[in-house]
């Protein structure tokens, strides 16, 4: 056979169709803002303190290992700052400023720069940042504790603990109204439900996440809490709870959705989506963490390029 | 359309306003947490305590406040007697004393040792539990937790 002809497309001249890496960045953050403001209104000014060290540390981890590896300068593309942005949104307003500093270095040196840099990594970057903080200084991640002596005028427990630890006769008082609302305490940018479906919502139509891995995953949520909710209630709660607190939205519309971590094919972001949040309720309801979004999406980044080998066969036969 | 040297530039601008920004508002943070420190210690929001039993989170601010149970601070901190000025911690007088001493140092913070000689005090679990005023309270009024599991996490 004749190789040389496996590669052949049209011929020039190309037309760009305008979109850019760094149009896309820019919109997701603009997305992701919806829900910081009413995070930054909430906790005021140590929220600030918090999403601002955090872009900026996260930029200039970026410029440093740009310059160290001599590569070309890609701050300009806006990811590090994305990264920075979602990294302080996972993360309560009282988080101190050398654990901003190490989680930002480990999201984008650890998470993105050794693999590559932007597109190349495995794995979401913020969540590898994550995860290594909270296994490593868990106790700023214990956001009962963490918010102490805030009173914002709602019912002031975390509510996934207050799930976990005291079963569904804790969780009565908080309404799924507030809970939309964005009346629970939580990570400064993962609380306002309304805004992070908002946000989702745009960047499905603008096409810059799918709406395949989103949806999959809130169903897969929804279906397996629903499960769990019918076999013993009183322990377990329902699936529009489990919907609307922890990482589920920010999860569902921004985390799982990275495009290097994530399935391209139609069935494959349908199995992962499912599988990450099947993994989420899973960790919840039976596992140690009282919120599992951020190992349940790790766990499915790394089945990915498996999965992602489930595929249309191409018609016809090579010999 | 921006050109990508403009975006770079963009990018250094907003990387160093951010970072003025984020510095300066954890300095006026830290700042204002100081000046607060005495008023959260006097009137916490809520209190975390670590147990062997696991956390129990107690919404300090709940029990003082006139439209929830209104308490009076004596209520609960009753010693020394109506003196709302010197008031404790629990934890300050509900302690232990070490195997090798008589009396906890904090007793005689303020009293000799034969004043509290034949002064019985309860310990940090009696106090909050079977001989205390938690549970005292909660099963008098028919309110609040009685069971382990309901002020406990796991």
């Amino acid at each position: 056979m004749n190789k040389d002809k496996q590669f052949i497309v049209s011929h020039a001249p190309f037309w760009h169709n305008g979109s850019s890496i760094p149009e896309r960045n820019v919109n997701i953050i603009l997305a992701a803002l919806i829900a910081v403001i009413p995070g930054i209104f909430q906790y005021g000014l140590p929220a600030i303190a918090v999403v601002s060290l955090s872009v900026s540390m996260a930029m200039i981890w970026e410029l440093a290992l740009n310059w160290l590896t001599k590569r070309p300068v890609s701050i300009g593309d806006g990811n590090a700052a994305l990264m920075g942005l979602l990294f302080s949104m996972l993360i309560p307003a009282t988080t101190p400023f050398w654990v901003v500093i190490t989680g930002t270095f480990l999201v984008v040196v650890i998470g993105k720069q050794i693999f590559g840099g932007i597109g190349a990594n495995p794995f979401h970057p913020v969540l590898i940042g994550l995860a290594i903080i909270r296994v490593s200084w868990g106790e700023f991640f214990d956001f009962d504790q963490a918010l102490l002596n805030y009173d914002l005028g709602f019912h002031m427990a975390y509510p996934l603990a207050a799930l976990k630890s005291f079963g569904t006769s804790a969780i009565e008082s908080f309404s799924a109204l507030d809970l939309l609302m964005g009346k629970q305490i939580g990570g400064i940018g993962a609380t306002f439900g309304i805004g992070l479906i908002l946000g989702g919502i745009y960047l499905i139509l603008r096409g810059f996440i799918r709406w395949e891995i989103s949806v999959s995953f809130l169903a897969g949520i929804f279906i397996s809490a629903f499960i769990f909710n019918q076999v013993d209630p009183s322990k377990y709660a329902g699936p529009l709870f489990h919907l609307l607190t922890g990482y589920t939205l920010i999860g569902a519309f921004f985390l799982s959705t990275d495009d290097s971590s994530s399935p391209v094919n139609f069935i494959p972001m349908l199995i992962y989506g499912l599988g990450c949040g099947i993994m989420t309720i899973l960790i919840r309801n039976i596992g140690a963490y009282v919120d599992g979004v951020v190992f349940a999406i790790l766990l499915m980044n790394l089945t990915n390029p498996l999965i992602d080998k489930i595929r249309p066969k191409a018609m016809g036969k090579v010999m | 359309m921006m050109t990508s040297e403009k975006k770079l530039q963009l990018a250094k601008w907003i990387t160093a306003i951010l970072l003025v920004v984020g510095v300066l508002s954890y300095i006026f943070t830290a700042y204002a947490r100081k000046t607060q420190e005495e008023s959260i210690q006097d009137e916490p929001v809520r209190v975390l305590y670590k147990t062997l039993g696991g956390k129990v989170l107690f919404d300090h601010k709940t029990h003082i406040s006139e439209t929830k149970y209104g308490l009076s601070c004596t209520d609960c901190h009753h010693h020394p007697e109506d003196e709302e000025e010197a008031i404790r911690s629990c934890s300050f007088c509900h302690v232990s004393p070490a195997k090798d001493e008589a009396f906890h140092p904090n007793c005689l913070d303020c009293h000799d040792q034969e004043e509290v000689e034949d002064v019985e005090t309860n310990n940090q679990v009696d106090s909050t539990h079977s001989r205390g005023e938690c549970i005292k309270c909660h099963t008098e009024y028919g309110k609040g937790p009685i069971d382990c599991e309901k002020c406990h996490s796991k």
